[in-house]
């Protein structure tokens, strides 16, 4: 998992010397997946995480097996009350310097497999639960201080397939979101910048569970390779770090993208 | 320990004094690489060589033969090339009907055939796991005046990386390009002495501040490390400058103006 940090230099990693204290991360839908590999590549580096997710069970364990600096708090990412006190906890006694929008849903489902309740579950956390998290950021971030905020959207958000109708239009609602989330900060002269990750698939225990659990595994893993001309599918670390380094001071000039980090899917 | 460690890089357009390229051939150096500066100007090549421990080769982006001979001159050096960056590019201002042949021709040799073939010869020489990157720019998103010959080019290269990155993706070569805006520079120094210039772009800037060199540097030290799962990409590290606009002609034709309307007094 954290093979990448042998090639950490200093520059990615967290700059103490010019940073009274350790920065604060809180990652949503950190207990697994992606989220899980964003918060181990933070740590790692030099933060203090807070993990946020539904599952407590793999979040707390995740905490006790980072230790020192890590913690979870449960946060269901739809629920403003639950925003609230999560991050009134944090930033009064801490220094919070980056949220991460991780946490997600989907179904490999079509316009006409897609029923309303479908729609606005996947909407709810997909779209809604990346608004409250852009919101409630800025809200108790210190402003006058370099934050930023990173959105993990999908390359799905910029190329759908037949397959994947609610989730690619929540992913895209996640990039505009994005755009006008930093043209708002920089325009109020906060030092919070807000950026989106676009992964492509990314080989999560829950890709490879349903590769494995389709009847034709070998097909399916087949399907999912060729939709990346570099010929397979993304590891976690390669999102975790395009997200360390758009959390860093070497991105202090980047705001409002869409970064695809997708192996060419969206070419 | 760098995040470039044990990599062999090749940075054309560094023959500059403090140009992009050499901003960027220094952090390369820094981050643990052994870097080659390549450029029409060997003196200064040199000398930046000689600074950072590396190795100069002139290279002239318009000559095939300058390129093969200087990947080749590289490899034999250094044993491999992992990583090779286009920083050279020509900021010609023209109205569109004035445009001269001899200018179009300069400008595609060097701003479109020159980084095709760099392309080209990289492909072939290069061994998995590779990065190259174009250094582009943020006109090729949002337009500026009278640059319509410097903005064609670099977006059809942006769209070459495209094409070229997923052909050679399975081959595990990376391509990339990285948009900066207007960036501090000795090449932009005249440019944004004229009153009223740096402000007229300033405040378009989403960040309140225009790009520097060191930006580009840190943008690319990330496309060209392993930990890099993004091909064919146009990344845009302009402060937001895409979200918003440019100033428009008319706007700096009025400073432009108020200058030279300064000096005739």
């Amino acid at each position: 998992m954290l093979v990448s940090l042998a090639h950490s230099g200093a520059v990615f990693d967290v700059d103490m010397a010019n940073n009274k204290g350790i920065k604060t991360a809180l990652v949503t839908g950190a207990a697994s997946g992606i989220g899980k590999g964003i918060a181990e590549r933070l740590h790692a580096g030099g933060y203090a995480v807070v993990l946020a997710d539904i599952q407590d069970e793999a979040g707390e364990s995740l905490a006790a097996q980072l230790g020192e600096r890590a913690r979870y708090h449960h946060l269901d990412v739809t629920d403003e009350a639950q925003w609230d006190a999560v991050l009134s906890e944090v930033a009064g006694e801490q220094s919070l310097q980056l949220v991460v929008n991780n946490a997600g849903i989907g179904a490999m489902a079509s316009i006409e497999e897609t029923d309303l309740a479908m729609w606005q579950s996947i909407f709810a956390v997909n779209s809604t639960g990346v608004y409250l998290g852009c919101r409630k950021a800025i809200e108790y971030m210190n402003r006058e201080r370099d934050s930023s905020i990173i959105n993990i959207a999908s390359a799905l958000g910029k190329k759908a397939l037949a397959g994947t109708c609610a989730y690619s239009a929540t992913k895209a609602a996640v990039i505009s979101l994005t755009e006008s989330t930093a043209l708002h900060c920089a325009e109020q002269g906060y030092r919070i910048r807000c950026n989106a990750i676009l992964p492509g698939f990314i080989e999560t225990p829950l890709l490879l569970e349903s590769i494995a659990a389709n009847e034709d595994p070998a097909g399916m893993q087949g399907y999912f390779t060729g939709l990346h001309p570099v010929g397979r599918i993304g590891r976690i670390e390669e999102v975790a770090d395009a997200a360390f380094y758009l959390a860093s001071e070497a991105a202090s000039f980047v705001t409002g993208i869409a970064m695809p980090v997708d192996g060419g899917m969206t070419l | 320990m760098g995040r470039l460690e044990g990599k062999c890089a090749y940075v054309l357009g560094a023959a500059g004094k403090d140009n992009m390229g050499q901003v960027i051939a220094r952090r390369f150096a820094e981050e643990g690489a052994q870097v080659a500066v390549g450029g029409r100007h060997m003196d200064e090549l040199q000398s930046l060589a000689d600074e950072i421990g590396g190795m100069a080769v002139k290279c002239d982006i318009t000559s095939m033969d300058d390129i093969r001979s200087s990947v080749d001159a590289i490899i034999d050096n250094f044993g491999k090339l992992d990583i090779a960056i286009n920083c050279t590019g020509w900021g010609l201002l023209t109205p569109f009907e004035e445009t001269s042949e001899e200018d179009l021709k300069a400008m595609m040799d060097l701003q479109f055939k020159g980084p095709y073939q760099f392309m080209q010869v990289l492909v072939g020489k290069m061994t998995a796991p590779a990065s190259i990157i174009q250094v582009s720019s943020a006109t090729a998103t949002i337009l500026v005046g009278n640059h319509h010959a410097y903005i064609g080019t670099k977006a059809g290269i942006d769209h070459v990386v495209r094409g070229v990155a997923d052909e050679f993706g399975a081959r595990g070569i990376r391509l990339n390009s990285v948009s900066p805006g207007l960036t501090e520079s000795p090449m932009t120094e005249g440019h944004l002495a004229v009153p009223g210039m740096r402000e007229a772009f300033e405040k378009e800037y989403p960040m309140g501040r225009i790009n520097t060199s060191e930006d580009i540097a840190a943008a690319s030290v990330f496309l060209a490390s392993d930990e890099c799962f993004m091909t064919g990409q146009n990344l845009q590290v302009n402060g937001g400058l895409t979200l918003r606009r440019n100033p428009t002609p008319a706007e700096l034709e009025s400073y432009v103006a108020a200058a030279m309307a300064a000096m005739a007094e």
